[in-house]
């Protein structure tokens, strides 16, 4: 509790400074607005209920895209990590893709699926893909062979070996990657938005910059740190601090 | 319980160039049910190599081993292995990996609960249940090993170096509990070391492993009372013979490593993360 309030202190802390900032050095609102006009734009736009529908799009697009990238990533990773061959063919390629900013592919994703969700859903899948593949794939081939040879001397093969050994050695390493897809997701999915404006916070965003809104510019990254934060601090960071601590991997 | 009968065994690795290099040659050694035999050698002489094909997780390049008359191919719920480290799953409870082989063998579920817990108060451990491996000392984890690797009531316990990662009194202590807990169940053990007086200690025989290649080069019988005290007289005189027995073959490693240009093969690489 003691640490929220240091937190909650020190972002307060820093949107005084920022009005402070503003304010003192005279700063224009068209060039950086300070927090009480983003802090305006927002409430304005929460009450119009324009901001709570652009989230709820953005966020069913990340939560499609990015559960199709874990169900396909997840597997993806275990065979790379398993076959040899798959890891010095489809690895490499992956490796390669993933120096890819995945928005690249739009222009493609629009042609093969038009101006649809298919296309900004690609996207985001491409996004958060490949770092679940390859942190999959390091955990699963990391996994220590001693703990490989114990259980293949206890009797566990096959599925089993999979789902009672395998699977959880890697997992921290597997969240990791998870964690790490996420972020990548987030990305892509502004990244689309921006460029392919249909609803959703990119497209909140790209509204205020073309309104010469910067208020609003700054109000729709204010909900992007703030949704990101959010699900790092009520979802996987708190997985992973649990798992971390269970697996004893915080010692020392 | 069942014999351990390894007849003329030989391995060799091919390496990633396509080198071949002999590691164990015409290997042959009987192990009597019930029987306790160490192995000592200098690093590099094949004792893990050895254990590794007796539990069936590799396969002898010629000559055969077979356990209770059964050829070994894979391994088995006869044979359970025991690490130098503890290799327990770190995402179970204590209580949970010593119940894992069991459910992997479909034991009953009643039944499965009742050897666990049980099993874990033989080795002293069961007030840590539910702690995680991490949260125990490196003495307690192999003690969970221990529990894990007998709970199957296993015929024959391969024991790989286990305690050479402990520090003296808890080794003192392990080797207690390990001749207490064999005397109980009474499996046939081959039990790897580079401690002779462990050796000493523990066995009914110790057999003494040339290197390069890993040859079996003399099988002393140990004629001495048990339990045995590792200060005792009889215990230090037939040490002290064994050691005199293994200088040479020391002496080969250590030169070897001084200047590994003088030989032809040259000393073998030595293996990422591998131990002594
Ligand atoms: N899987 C393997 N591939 C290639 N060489 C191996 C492998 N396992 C062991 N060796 C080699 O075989 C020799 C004997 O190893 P090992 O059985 O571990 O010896 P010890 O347990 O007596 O120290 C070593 O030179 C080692 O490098
Ligand atoms: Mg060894």
């Amino acid at each position: 509790m003691a640490l929220l309030l240091k937190r909650v202190a020190f972002v307060a802390g820093l949107i005084v400074a920022w009005g402070l900032g503003t304010h003192g050095l005279d700063v224009p609102p068209y060039i950086f607005p300070g927090p009480i006009d983003v802090g305006r734009n927002l409430w304005a736009n929460i009450v119009s209920g324009t901001l709570p529908l652009a989230i709820l799009v953005s966020m069913k697009r990340l939560f499609i895209g990015y559960g199709l990238s874990v169900l396909v990533g997840i597997p993806l990773g275990i065979a790379l990590g398993r076959i040899p061959a798959l890891s010095w063919s489809v690895g490499t390629l992956i490796v390669g893709l993933q120096a890819l900013p995945s928005i690249c592919w739009l222009p493609l994703a629009l042609l093969w699926f038009g101006l649809s969700e298919s296309a900004i859903l690609f996207v985001v899948v491409l996004g958060a893909l490949m770092s679940i593949v390859t942190a999959t794939e390091d955990a699963i081939r990391t996994v220590q062979p001693n703990t490989l040879r114990a259980a293949r001397m206890m009797g566990a093969k096959g599925a089993t070996l999979y789902y009672r050994v395998l699977l959880p050695a890697a997992f921290p390493g597997i969240l990791t990657g998870l964690k790490l897809g996420w972020v990548f997701a987030w990305r892509a999915l502004m990244a689309g938005e921006l460029l392919y404006v249909a609803g959703g916070i990119g497209q909140y965003l790209h509204t205020g910059r073309e309104l010469n809104d910067m208020a609003q510019v700054l109000a729709a990254m204010v909900a992007i740190i703030a949704l990101g934060l959010a699900f790092d601090r009520l979802f996987l960071g708190r997985i992973e601090k649990q798992v971390r601590s269970r697996w004893g991997l915080d010692r020392g | 319980m069942l014999p351990i009968a390894i007849h003329s065994v030989s391995k060799a690795f091919v390496s990633p160039t396509g080198e071949r290099r002999s590691v164990l040659e015409d290997i042959s050694l009987d192990v009597a049910p019930g029987e306790f035999v160490c192995i000592v050698g200098p690093s590099g002489s094949g004792k893990s190599t050895l254990l590794n094909l007796v539990a069936g997780l590799d396969a002898a390049s010629s000559g055969s081993i077979a356990v209770g008359g059964k050829v070994v191919t894979r391994p088995g719920p006869e044979r359970t292995f025991m690490f130098q480290e503890a290799t327990l799953f770190p995402w179970l409870t204590v209580l949970e990996n010593v119940r894992f082989p069991l459910e992997l063998l479909g034991v009953p579920k009643a039944e499965i609960a009742e050897r666990a817990v049980d099993m874990l108060r033989l080795v002293h451990l069961s007030r840590f249940q539910t702690a995680r491996p991490h949260e125990l000392s490196g003495g307690m984890r192999q003690r969970v090993a221990l529990a894990r690797a007998l709970v199957v009531r296993p015929e024959v316990l391969l024991m790989d170096e286990p305690f050479a990662a402990l520090d003296a009194q808890t080794r003192e202590s392990m080797h207690i509990e390990v001749q207490r807990l064999w005397m109980e169940f009474k499996p046939t053990v081959l039990f790897v070391t580079h401690n002779v007086r462990e050796a000493v200690e523990l066995g009914d025989r110790v057999a003494i492993f040339e290197t390069l290649p890993g040859k079996l080069k003399d099988v002393f019988t140990v004629d001495l009372p048990r339990p045995r005290d590792p200060n005792d007289r009889d215990v230090n005189i037939l040490a002290g013979r064994i050691n005199r027995a293994l200088k040479d073959e020391i002496e080969k490693v250590m030169a070897l490593e001084r200047d590994p240009d003088k030989s032809g093969s040259g000393l073998p690489p030595r293996r990422a993360g591998g131990h002594i």
